[in-house]
């Protein structure tokens, strides 16, 4: 669990069925394929946006723990407690995570 | 001797070019070369309609009742390949094609006006979402000729406002279906049908000259049918008012600093069409019109006259700097 987690080292992509648009502070996704909207916060907002640049989880998190200055366990925790959120809503597609 | 076949006529309304041969009082005539997405309207049987239908493959997709009848007052079913059975007690069945092109209409044995409460407030605004226009519950007037859409639910007044804005000099562009889409990345408002619904308190404090300017007398039933001269469109989408109830004496146009998205998706028109490309389109607006369309939310006690607020909307958006100036 944790850093050893081997999803921190998959490859995440946003599926052609996912739209998304950020707004002051907040954003939306729509999954075309169930019609359900989905509201992420400004830093799950983030989180999604680095990873669907090509950024993997692990250095995703470490990257915004750093900028945050906060422990990066806890934002690691976070991140993987996101995708897990995200997968299961079809908002994202997991790569390679074993 | 036989009897002269109807002229085939051609209209604008919702964003389509709207082709029927049978007379409809709202849907003034349009000329020029089509510049919008076809759809022809041609009057039938009603058994030509369920030939075409198949209920045993029907999904229903909403329903509506207001009673204890058996059947529904309003329903609409789809058929893939085949469309949309769209269907009002008292004012008849439709038949929409699966791209909105077509449309077979079987009315009751009414006046146009009225059976045509249905086509123009409930067929046209669907066909118009499957030919890829987006339609908001909405009135809309121009002002300087920018439009201004006027956004709520049922009873909050839209009609009402919009009749006053209109005898102040403003523009009318729609009463209660409101079609967008975007030119070149700009939002246009397209005029919807040319009839502006009159509810009966209205009519007692607009008083009959004011009635009689507005336009001509349709018909009535419980609230009364006008029918008002209107631009003809688009135009470019200056304001979204959003219309709110408050305690009395409360009377202020707010601008909202937040953007609306929320807001104006959960004021779209037509829920039933959930294709894909449907809300890719509505979300891609939607988050369009939140972005670059100044928005206000405009809170008003009952207390204040339908004109009052028209004179404070207008002097809002054609003020030096407003939303719709010139």
């Amino acid at each position: 669990m944790g850093a050893d987690d081997p999803l921190l080292r998959a490859r995440i992509s946003v599926p052609d069925h996912v739209v998304m648009r950020r707004f002051d502070d907040d954003s939306i996704a729509l999954n075309l394929s169930t019609g359900q909207y989905h509201g992420l916060n400004e830093t799950a907002a983030a989180m999604l946006e680095a990873l669907a640049r090509g950024g993997m989880p692990g250095d995703v998190a470490r990257s915004i723990a750093e900028q945050a200055g906060v422990d990066v366990g806890e934002v690691t925790a976070d991140l993987l407690e996101l995708l897990r959120a995200l997968a299961e809503r079809e908002l994202i597609e997991v790569h390679g995570a074993g | 001797m036989g009897r002269a076949e109807p002229r085939t006529w051609r209209s604008r309304a919702f964003g389509l070019e709207v082709e029927g041969s049978f007379d409809a009082p709202g849907l003034p005539r349009a000329s020029g070369p089509v510049a919008n997405p076809l759809t022809r309207v041609e009057i039938v049987e009603v058994e030509r309609i369920e030939a075409r239908w198949s209920a045993w493959a029907a999904t229903r997709l909403t329903e509506e009742r207001f009673d204890t009848e058996p059947d529904p007052a309003r329903s609409i079913d789809h058929v893939a390949g085949v469309g949309y059975r769209l269907y009002a007690r008292h004012f008849g069945l439709a038949l929409v094609s699966e791209d909105g092109a077509r449309v077979l209409c079987a009315p009751p044995d009414d006046e146009p006006w009225s059976w045509q409460r249905f086509l123009v407030g409930r067929v046209l605004p669907w066909a118009a979402v499957l030919r890829g226009r987006e339609v908001f519950h909405a009135a809309a007037v121009t002002i300087d000729g920018r439009a201004a859409a006027l956004v709520g639910q049922t009873g909050l007044g839209k009609s009402s406002l919009a009749a006053h804005l209109v005898l102040e000099g403003a523009g009318f562009l729609t009463d209660d279906v409101l079609a967008i889409d975007r030119d070149a990345g700009t939002p246009r408002a397209h005029p919807g049908a040319g009839i502006l619904c009159v509810r009966p308190a209205e009519r007692a404090a607009m008083g009959a000259a004011r009635l009689h300017r507005l336009g001509r007398l349709l018909g009535e039933s419980g609230k009364l049918y006008v029918a008002v001269a209107r631009d003809e469109g688009p135009r470019p989408l200056g304001a979204i008012y959003f219309l709110a109830r408050a305690p009395a004496r409360t009377a202020v146009i707010e601008r909202l600093e937040r953007p609306g998205f929320r807001t104006l998706l959960g004021s779209t028109f037509i829920a039933g069409v959930q294709t894909p490309s449907r809300l890719r389109a509505q979300f891609e607006l939607c988050a369009e019109l939140a972005a670059s369309v100044p928005m206000f939310r405009v809170a008003v006690g009952g207390d204040r006259s339908a004109a009052a607020v028209a004179r404070m909307v207008l002097d809002h958006a054609s003020a030096k700097a407003g939303p719709c100036a010139a």
